[in-house]
């Protein structure tokens, strides 16, 4: 401070100022002006109907989840036993089923299981997975070939089976069927995590990153992660529909989430006793699911096109 | 490649010896002792729970009964008896396996005919009319969840219709719906897989070559394009193969087919562990067996990985040279 007056210190600040100038038009000019990536991505995403369509489905449905007793007409266990198997008609839009509920405000109540269930074991998945495939792909040499055999491992191991194991071992509740998913899925997570991550550790950034003393677990969550995030999200997208679709199997085969409560895949397994007579029952909770897996899938295959540097016009 | 091969089949080992310790872990964790489950439940004297637990040696130490197991699979090829029906594990499944991968091979072949032509057609075609539909209806059928489509079909063709069984195994009616089940979602997956190949395989320079030298397009595609294209979606057939081999439990469920996935889910729910030892370590050999296959093709559709194969011996010997270049990168 007390050199402030050194005529060299002044040619310094005033080149300073010069170079915030400059800076600052630059970011300001229209034509100068980068657009972030994921703003990049996001356009690129929206201009596809498809995807859009898949993610107004998807909005839906989640906000069916969030809010069912918005839209429902009844609760999910308003038992009348005057009216039981109706077909769809008026009151019942989808009919009653073997306790004269409503099938729609059961079908609606079903939005929050199997999607809770399927996005949570997703973030489990992705964080498990994430942890394993940073550590092999970052370290390398043992601690690389010690995981990728573990996965080999939990691999060769059917993902349904496994699932079915464990929630056999920890006993039927939601979160132990969260939990069985994200352990059968998680293997997936680890190698694409790990890919990723190979692609880019070799490059200069990390290099600097490390040159200036960066801890290890900073350049992973900082510099690397971030870095290799596009096929992580595309993954974790798909990722999303098979977890709900495994929630639904691991219902329907009666070791997910258990009656009355309203899971899409329980109620397929209730309705498939009447299948003979009462149509209704089986064509409704398994549209569900169908749309539910089908909103994902659009949205992914949009987001895969948008997030790949390859298809940039 | 018999040397390629053999150093396949040697890291099976461990990848097998490990899939043994998980299962036999699994089963330690689990709550619920098969003892009183044998004796008859609750309600059976300790005396009676106690000579059954000596009987299978329950209370031997973890290692223990690891290591006898493993020693008799190896000595005689005995991969457990069942606790429940006294009988050998090996020979139930050799009695299941067969009808899992009668319909696992079916509807596969019909998935990889069906799938491969309509991901070719749909990407020579890209944008047309025809490309969407293709699209649209794979991407239905990747989404569609097995257990519902067979349902629907049983209402359809066995309820409505009275043309196809809707449950068992003994004529080759009853495998129709199972196997079209199975095959329809598994061509949607295949579909999409081909159609993203080709298309990427299509923009290639050595496409634009053969069609500037005045090659016949049918050739071009078949030979030039599909050829290239064709590693990925053998992986995808692959990988769906080896999931069904253990993972139709929902199919076999719902057509009520004893094949192995219903052997093992029913065992999981009777606590029969060495039944789900035995057939999860057959699966996992299976599985891997079929990884194992997949890589061969590889080297069958592609010269390149064939000479990477044959000097993988070569290859191993430099690696070990600079073992730390390796670590310090």
């Amino acid at each position: 401070m007390a050199k402030m007056n050194t005529p060299a210190m002044i040619a310094f600040q005033k080149n300073q100022e010069k170079r915030k100038r400059i800076f600052k038009k630059q970011n300001e000019s229209p034509e100068a002006a980068s657009v972030p990536l994921w703003l990049e991505s996001w356009r690129r995403l929206i201009r596809r109907p498809t995807a859009t369509l898949g993610m107004i489905i998807f909005i839906l449905l989640v906000f069916m989840a969030l809010f069912p007793s918005l839209i429902a007409p009844e609760g999910y266990d308003n038992q009348q036993y005057g009216r039981l198997f109706q077909p769809p008609n008026a009151q019942n839009i989808m009919g009653t089923d073997n306790l004269g509920r409503d099938v729609f405000s059961r079908v609606l109540y079903g939005a929050r299981y199997s999607m809770g269930v399927g996005f949570f074991a997703v973030i489990f998945a992705l964080l498990i997975g994430g942890a394993m495939g940073s550590i092999a792909a970052f370290y390398g040499g043992r601690a690389d070939s010690l995981i990728m055999r573990f996965l080999d491992i939990v691999l060769s191991i059917p993902s349904i089976l496994l699932a079915i194991a464990i929630t056999s071992i920890l006993g039927t509740s939601i979160i132990n069927l969260t939990i069985a998913i994200s352990i059968s899925s998680f293997p997936h997570y680890a190698r694409i995590v790990r890919a990723a991550i190979l692609g880019i550790k070799e490059q200069e950034f990390v290099e600097a990153a490390r040159a200036i003393g960066a801890s290890d677990v900073r350049i992973i969550f900082r510099h690397l992660l971030p870095n290799a995030m596009a096929p992580i999200i595309v993954q974790a997208t798909v990722g999303l529909g098979g977890a709900i679709l495994s929630c639904a199997a691991l219902s329907f085969i009666g070791l997910g989430i258990q009656p009355p409560l309203p899971e899409w895949g329980t109620m397929l397994s209730t309705g498939r006793e009447y299948i003979r007579e009462y149509w209704w029952l089986v064509i409704f909770p398994g549209m569900f699911i169908m749309l539910a897996i089908f909103s994902v899938n659009l949205f992914g295959d949009g987001l895969r096109d948008a997030l790949d540097p390859r298809l940039k016009q | 490649m018999g040397r390629y091969i053999l150093k396949r089949l040697l890291q099976l080992i461990p990848v097998l010896i490990g899939v043994m310790l998980l299962a036999f872990l699994l089963n330690e964790i689990a709550p619920g002792d098969p003892a009183t489950l044998l004796a008859g439940g609750e309600s059976a004297t300790p005396e009676k729970i106690a000579q059954i637990r000596a009987e299978l040696k329950l209370d031997d130490p973890f290692i223990l009964r690891f290591g006898d197991y493993v020693k008799k699979l190896v000595t005689e090829g005995n991969i457990g008896i069942s606790y429940k029906t006294k009988q050998p594990v090996a020979a139930e499944v050799a009695h299941r396996f067969p009808q899992t991968f009668k319909m696992a091979a079916i509807s596969a072949v019909l998935a990889s005919i069906i799938g491969i032509a309509l991901g070719i057609i749909s990407a020579i075609k890209q944008y047309s009319f025809l490309d969407n539909i293709i699209a649209m209806f794979s991407l239905l059928g990747v989404s569609m969840p097995v257990f519902w489509s067979s349902l629907l079909l049983i209402l359809f063709f066995s309820i409505n219709l009275k043309w196809l069984p809707s449950s068992g195994f003994s004529t080759w009616k009853h495998w129709i719906l199972p196997c079209v089940v199975i095959g329809t979602s598994m061509a949607a997956s295949i579909v999409r897989m081909t159609r993203s190949s080709m298309l990427e395989v299509i923009r290639q320079d050595y496409i634009r070559t053969a069609r500037a030298k005045g090659q016949v397009e049918r050739v071009v595609i078949s030979k030039h394009a599909l050829k290239n294209a064709l590693i990925p979606v053998v992986t995808n057939i692959g990988m769906h193969f080896g999931v069904l081999l253990g993972g139709a439990v929902i199919i076999e469920t719902i057509f009520v087919i004893p094949g192995i996935g219903k052997y093992i889910t029913d065992a999981i729910r009777n606590r029969d562990y060495p039944v789900v030892q035995g057939s999860v370590l057959v699966l996992a050999l299976a599985n891997s067996f079929v990884n194992l296959g997949v890589d061969l093709l590889y080297a069958a559709i592609d010269p390149r990985i064939r000479t990477q194969y044959r000097n993988m011996g070569k290859a191993k010997k430099k690696k070990t040279a600079l073992p730390l270049g390796g670590k310090a990168a």
